[in-house]
C-alpha cells in the first residue's frame, strides 16, 4: 500500500473518529533487520520495514445509521491487511463492506517464481432486514496481478519467460431472504464475470533453454519468444434454499444451486530461434500460432434434509443430496512451422499443423445420510450419522491420449460408506471428547484414493475457575487401499494455560505432527516398481508469559521452536515481545520485537528481526 | 397527610367564630377564607407537591445502566442494542430480552440471584437460540458437529458484553478455535507455509462454518456453491479445455493441505515430483490418472520438477499436456 492511501486512510479515520462514540488505534513505524535469504524470507513471512496500521477499530451512531463500525488491521507493510465496515438502520438496511489485500510471493525460480498482489472488495446491502421479505444485492472485486515467471515447453526444450498477469474478477448478485410463519429461506441470482491476460516473453540471457545437449546434433535455442493469452468468462448461478418447519419439532430444509460457466479463450504466440518436434519429425526456426477454445461447466446441486426433535435436546437427522457437475472444453490451434526441415535434412518449407480437440468431464455424488444428535443429555452429548456417497465420473478420450496412447478415458465409479460419530461429557471442569469416523470405499478412483479410513480424535480438558486449564488433544487417522497405498497422520497437542494472578498469565504448549504415506509406483527409467515414501516428524513447544506491570505496562512474551525431521527437514524458531505503555489520557504506545529464524539449506535460511514501535490512541 | 390537613382548613376555622366571619367582608379575606379557593389552592398545593414525589418516583425505576455501566454504553453500538438506545441510554427492556425481568434483581440492590444470567447450554437455549434458530442448507444447530450442547454452545464462543473480535466473539478467533482444535491451529503457527490467519483479515471461518453441519468437515461454499478456495484463488476456478483430473473429479484438497505445508505449494507431500508420480505411475488397477504415466527420467535434474513444465497443473485451455 502507498504511502499515499496510508495517508488517505488516516485522514479518513480521523475524519470519522471525530464523533465516533469509541474509537481506537495502534499505528507505527516498523525496522527489519534481515541477515540470510531475503527472498525466502519474502517468501514465508514477508512483514517489510516501514509504516503500519496495525489495528483501528471504530464504534458509532449517525443520523442515518445506528450502527456504523469500522474495524482495519495490518494497513501498510504487511503483507495482508483488511478492513471491514458494517452500517444499519434497524428496519431499514444492513450494509456491510470487505475489502483484503494480500501480497504473494515467491523466491522459487521457474514457474514458481511471483511477485503478485490479490485485492478483494465485496459489498452486500440487505433491505427492511427484519421483514418478511428483504431484498439484497451484493458485489464482488478481485484483483489478482503482478510480474512472474514461468517455464515454456516448446520445440523440445523449456525456456524460461517473464510474465505479466492480470486477473479480474467481478460477481453482481442479487436476491431475498424470506419469512413467511413456518417457512423461511432465500434466493440469490448470481452473475459473475473474470477476465485474464497474459503477458509472455523470453528472459534475457534464457535463449539456451534447460536443455545444453543438441538433439540429432542439431542446437536447440530461441531468440525470441512472445506470448499473449487472454480468457474471458460468463458465470450465472442460481442459489436458492428454502426451510419449513409447519411444526416446532420438525423441518425440512431444501437447497437448490446452479451455475453455468461459459469461459472463452484466445491465446497467440511467435517463436523463433531453432527447435525439434518429435510430434511431426522435424526441425523448424520458428512457429506462429493461434488458438481458439471454449470450455463450459454446467455445474447442479439439489438436495433435501430433514431434522425431527424428538424430545428437547435430541433430534434425528436424514438427508439425500446429488451433486452434478459437467465439464466440457474443446479448443482449435493453428500452427504454422516456419521452414521445417525432417530429422533427415530435406524438405525445407513452412508446415502447417491444424489440430482440433475435445474433451469432457461428467461427475456425479449422490449421498444420503441419517442420524441422530443427542446433544442435551445432562454432561453428555452425542452424535452419529451414517452417509453412504456414489460417485460416478465419466472422462471422454482427449487430445493427451492422440500424443501419448492409453486409458485416460474411461468410466469411474466409487461408493463411500461412512460413520461418524462423537460423544462428549462435560462437568465440574473436566471435559472429555472423543471422535471416530470410519470410512469404507469399493475401490478407489485415483491410486492415492483409500479404500479404508480411520480417523480418532480424543481430546481431555480441565479447567479450575480462571486460573488453569489444560487441554490435551490426540488425533490419528489411517488411510490405505489395495493398491499398496498406505498412510498415517498423527497429530498430539497440549496446552497449559495458567493465570497465577489477576496481573499474569503463563501459557505452554507442546505439539508433535507425524505424517507417513508409502505407495508403489514403477520407477519411469528403469520399470522398476519401487515404493514412493514420504515422512514428516515434527516437533513443537511454545511458551509464553504475560504480565502486568505497575502503571499498566503490559508486557507479552512467546517463542516458538517448531524442527521437523522429515523428508524436508526444517528448523523454524519463533521469538515475539510486545510492551504496551500508557501514557497520558487516551494516549500510550506498543513496542514489538519479532525473531524469525528457518534453518533448512545454507542458501534458503533467514534471520529477521523486526521492531516496532506504535502510538496507541485509545 | 398533611394535604388533608390543610384540606381540612375551612371547616376547623369554624369553631373559631365570629372573629373570621367578619374579617371575610373584605375582598382580600373573600377571597382567602372562599372555601372554593381553598379548595382549588389545596388541590394546586397537592400537585405540586405530588410532582416530586411523582418525579421521585419516576426516578426510582432505576436504569440497568446505573450500575452497569460500561455495559450499558458498549451496547449503543452492540448488534443487539444498536438503534435501541433512548436519548443514549439502553432501556431496561433491551437487557431484560435476555435477562428477564429485573425489578426483583433492582430491588434487592442488586441481588445476582434475582436476575437471569445466560451461561451454557440453558443461558443458549434460553434467549440466543429464542431468535438464532436459523437452520438453512449449511446451518444446523440441531445436527451440525456444533450443535448447541454442554460442551458446545453459543456462548461457548460468542461474549454479549465482553466480545474482543467480531462477531461478538469472547476471544480472537484462533484462539477460540484453539481451545479444542490445537492440532490444526499448531499446524499453522509452526509449518513455513501457512495462510495468515488473525493478520490481516484470514481467519478460520473465512473457510469453514462453525455452525454448520458436519459433512465436509463443515466448509463454508461461495454463493454459486463452489469450495472457499475458489473465493479467492479466482484464477483456478476455470472452467478449463483440459482440466486435470484431480481437480475436476477430485478437488483443491485432493493436492493441497490448506492448513499449513512444508511445501511452498501447500501441497500434501514435501516435493512435487513425489505427489505427481503417485497418481502418474502404471502399476495396476483401472485408476485415473495412471495414464499417462510419467515417462521421464527422474534421475535427470531437468525432470525432478514436473511443473516446470507442465506448468498449467491446475487447467489449460491450450495443451492437453497442461505445458502451457
Amino acid at each position: 500500500m502507498t504511502i499515499k492511501r496510508i495517508f488517505a486512510l488516516l485522514l479518513f479515520t480521523a475524519a470519522t473518529a471525530a464523533h465516533a462514540q469509541t474509537w481506537d488505534i495502534e499505528a507505527g513505524y516498523r525496522w527489519l533487520d534481515l541477515q540470510g535469504n531475503p527472498g525466502m524470507y519474502k517468501t514465508q513471512v514477508n512483514e517489510r520495514e516501514g509504516f503500519l496500521i496495525r489495528s483501528f477499530n471504530l464504534a458509532t451512531t449517525g443520523p442515518e445509521m445506528d450502527r456504523l463500525v469500522i474495524r482495519a488491521s495490518d494497513f501498510g507493510t504487511s503483507p495482508s491487511g483488511s478492513l471491514r465496515l458494517e452500517a444499519s438502520k434497524q428496519d431499514l438496511y444492513r450494509f456491510t463492506l470487505g475489502y483484503r489485500s494480500a501480497d504473494q510471493y515467491s523466491i522459487f525460480l521457474g514457474q514458481h517464481f511471483y511477485n503478485r498482489a490479490r485485492r478483494t472488495l465485496d459489498a452486500d446491502l440487505e433491505l427492511f432486514p427484519e421483514h418478511s421479505i428483504a431484498p439484497f444485492i451484493g458485489y464482488s472485486f478481485n484483483r489478482f496481478a503482478g510480474p512472474g515467471e514461468t517455464t515454456y515447453h516448446f520445440g523440445q526444450d523449456e525456456f524460461l519467460l517473464s510474465q505479466k498477469q492480470k486477473d479480474i474478477d467481478q460477481e453482481v448478485r442479487a436476491g431475498a431472504s424470506f419469512k413467511f410463519n413456518w417457512v423461511y429461506g432465500s434466493f440469490t441470482q448470481g452473475w459473475r464475470r473474470a477476465h485474464s491476460t497474459i503477458d509472455s516473453s523470453l528472459l534475457p540471457g534464457a535463449g539456451n533453454g534447460n536443455n545444453n545437449d543438441p538433439i540429432l546434433g542439431q542446437p536447440i535455442n530461441a531468440t525470441k519468444i512472445t506470448r499473449h493469452d487472454t480468457e474471458r468468462t460468463k458465470t450465472p448461478f442460481t442459489n436458492l434454499y428454502v426451510t419449513v418447519q409447519p411444526i416446532s419439532r420438525g423441518r425440512v430444509i431444501a437447497n437448490y444451486v446452479h451455475l453455468s460457466a461459459d469461459a472463452t479463450g484466445n491465446e497467440s504466440e511467435a517463436a523463433y530461434g531453432n527447435f525439434a518436434s518429435f510430434a511431426i519429425s522435424r526441425f523448424f526456426t520458428g512457429a506462429t500460432e493461434t488458438a481458439s477454445s471454449h470450455a463450459k461447466n454446467t455445474t447442479w446441486r439439489s438436495g433435501v434434509r430433514g431434522e425431527y426433535t424428538v424430545v428437547d435436546g435430541i433430534d434425528l437427522l436424514a438427508g439425500y443430496q446429488k451433486d452434478h457437475r459437467d465439464l466440457d472444453g474443446s479448443a482449435l490451434l493453428d500452427t504454422l512451422y516456419l521452414q521445417s526441415i525432417t530429422f533427415g535434412g530435406v524438405d525445407q518449407r513452412d508446415f502447417r499443423d491444424v489440430l482440433a480437440s475435445e474433451s469432457s468431464i461428467t461427475r456425479v455424488e449422490t449421498t444420503t445420510s441419517a442420524g441422530v444428535s443427542a446433544h442435551n443429555l445432562g454432561p453428555v452429548s452425542l452424535r452419529a450419522e451414517f452417509r453412504e456417497s456414489k460417485i460416478d465420473a465419466d472422462v471422454a478420450p482427449d487430445l493427451s491420449e492422440i500424443v501419448v496412447p492409453g486409458d485416460q478415458g474411461g468410466s469411474y465409479d466409487r461408493r463411500i460408506s461412512t460413520f461418524d460419530t462423537n460423544a462428549q461429557y462435560s462437568k465440574a471442569g473436566w471435559l472429555f471428547g472423543a471422535a471416530w469416523r470410519r470410512d469404507r470405499a469399493n475401490h478407489p478412483i485415483f491410486r492415492t484414493d483409500f479404500d479404508d479410513r480411520d480417523r480418532y480424535r480424543l481430546r481431555a480438558q480441565w479447567s479450575q475457575f480462571k486460573w488453569a486449564k489444560v487441554t490435551t488433544v490426540w488425533e490419528r487417522t489411517s488411510l490405505a487401499n489395495e493398491d499398496t497405498f498406505n498412510g498415517h497422520i498423527r497429530n498430539y497437542t497440549t496446552d497449559v494455560a495458567l493465570l497465577p494472578t489477576d496481573n499474569m498469565t503463563v501459557h505452554a504448549s507442546v505439539s508433535s505432527f507425524k505424517s507417513e504415506s508409502t505407495i508403489s509406483y514403477r520407477r519411469p527409467q528403469t520399470f522398476v516398481v519401487t515404493t514412493s515414501l514420504h515422512n514428516e516428524n515434527g516437533h513443537s513447544r511454545e511458551g509464553g508469559v504475560g504480565f502486568t506491570l505497575p502503571h499498566s505496562i503490559y508486557v507479552d512474551t512467546n517463542v516458538t521452536r517448531f524442527e521437523n525431521d522429515g523428508t524436508y527437514p526444517f528448523k523454524l524458531n519463533r521469538y515475539n515481545g510486545r510492551v504496551t505503555l500508557p501514557l497520558k489520557s487516551r494516549y500510550g504506545l506498543a513496542i514489538e520485537y519479532n525473531k524469525d529464524r528457518y534453518v533448512e539449506r545454507t542458501s534458503l535460511d533467514y534471520d529477521a528481526t523486526r521492531w516496532g514501535l506504535f502510538l496507541r490512541i485509545q | 397527610m398533611t394535604n388533608l390537613l390543610w384540606l381540612r382548613g375551612p371547616a376547623n376555622s369554624r369553631a373559631r367564630g365570629e372573629t373570621r366571619a367578619r374579617a371575610a367582608n373584605t375582598p382580600r379575606a373573600r377571597a382567602t377564607t372562599n372555601p372554593h379557593y381553598y379548595l382549588v389552592f389545596g388541590l394546586l398545593l397537592l400537585i405540586a407537591l405530588s410532582v416530586p414525589l411523582f418525579a421521585e418516583e419516576a426516578a426510582a425505576v432505576p436504569s440497568c445502566g446505573d450500575c452497569h455501566d460500561e455495559q450499558a454504553k458498549a451496547f449503543i453500538t452492540n448488534p443487539h442494542g444498536h438503534g435501541k438506545a433512548v436519548n443514549g441510554v439502553i432501556p431496561n427492556a433491551v437487557c431484560e430480552k435476555c435477562h428477564g425481568d429485573g425489578k426483583g434483581h433492582i430491588e434487592g440492590g442488586g441481588d445476582k440471584t434475582l436476575i437471569f444470567k445466560p451461561v451454557g447450554l440453558t443461558g443458549a437455549n434460553k434467549t440466543c437460540l429464542t431468535c438464532h434458530d436459523l437452520n438453512n442448507d449449511r446451518i444446523s444447530r440441531h445436527g451440525g458437529t456444533h450443535a448447541n450442547s454442554p460442551t458446545v454452545n453459543c456462548l461457548t464462543c460468542h461474549s454479549m458484553h465482553s466480545s474482543k473480535a467480531a462477531p461478538l466473539l469472547a476471544k480472537k478467533q484462533l484462539d477460540l478455535c484453539a481451545n479444542c482444535h490445537a492440532t490444526q491451529v499448531a499446524s499453522f503457527r509452526d509449518k513455513p507455509y501457512a495462510h495468515r490467519l488473525g493478520r490481516g483479515g484470514m481467519e478460520c471461518s473465512s473457510c469453514h462454518e462453525p455452525h454448520g453441519r458436519p459433512q465436509r468437515e463443515m466448509l463454508r461454499k461461495t454463493a454459486a456453491g463452489e469450495l472457499p478456495c475458489v473465493g479467492c484463488h479466482v484464477q483456478q476456478r476455470g472452467p478449463f479445455v483440459f482440466q486435470h483430473g484431480s481437480a475436476a473429479i477430485g478437488d483443491c484438497l485432493t493436492c493441497h493441505e490448506p492448513h499449513g505445508s512444508s511445501n511452498p505449494k501447500r501441497l500434501i507431500r514435501a516435493t512435487v515430483t513425489q505427489l505427481c508420480i503417485e497418481c502418474h505411475s502404471p502399476i495396476e488397477g483401472n485408476t485415473l490418472g495412471s495414464q499417462p504415466p510419467a515417462f521421464h527420467n527422474l534421475s535427470q535434474s531437468r525432470y525432478q520438477s514436473c511443473t516446470t513444465c507442465h506448468t498449467a497443473v491446475h487447467g489449460s485451455n491450450r495443451d492437453p499436456q497442461l505445458f502451457k
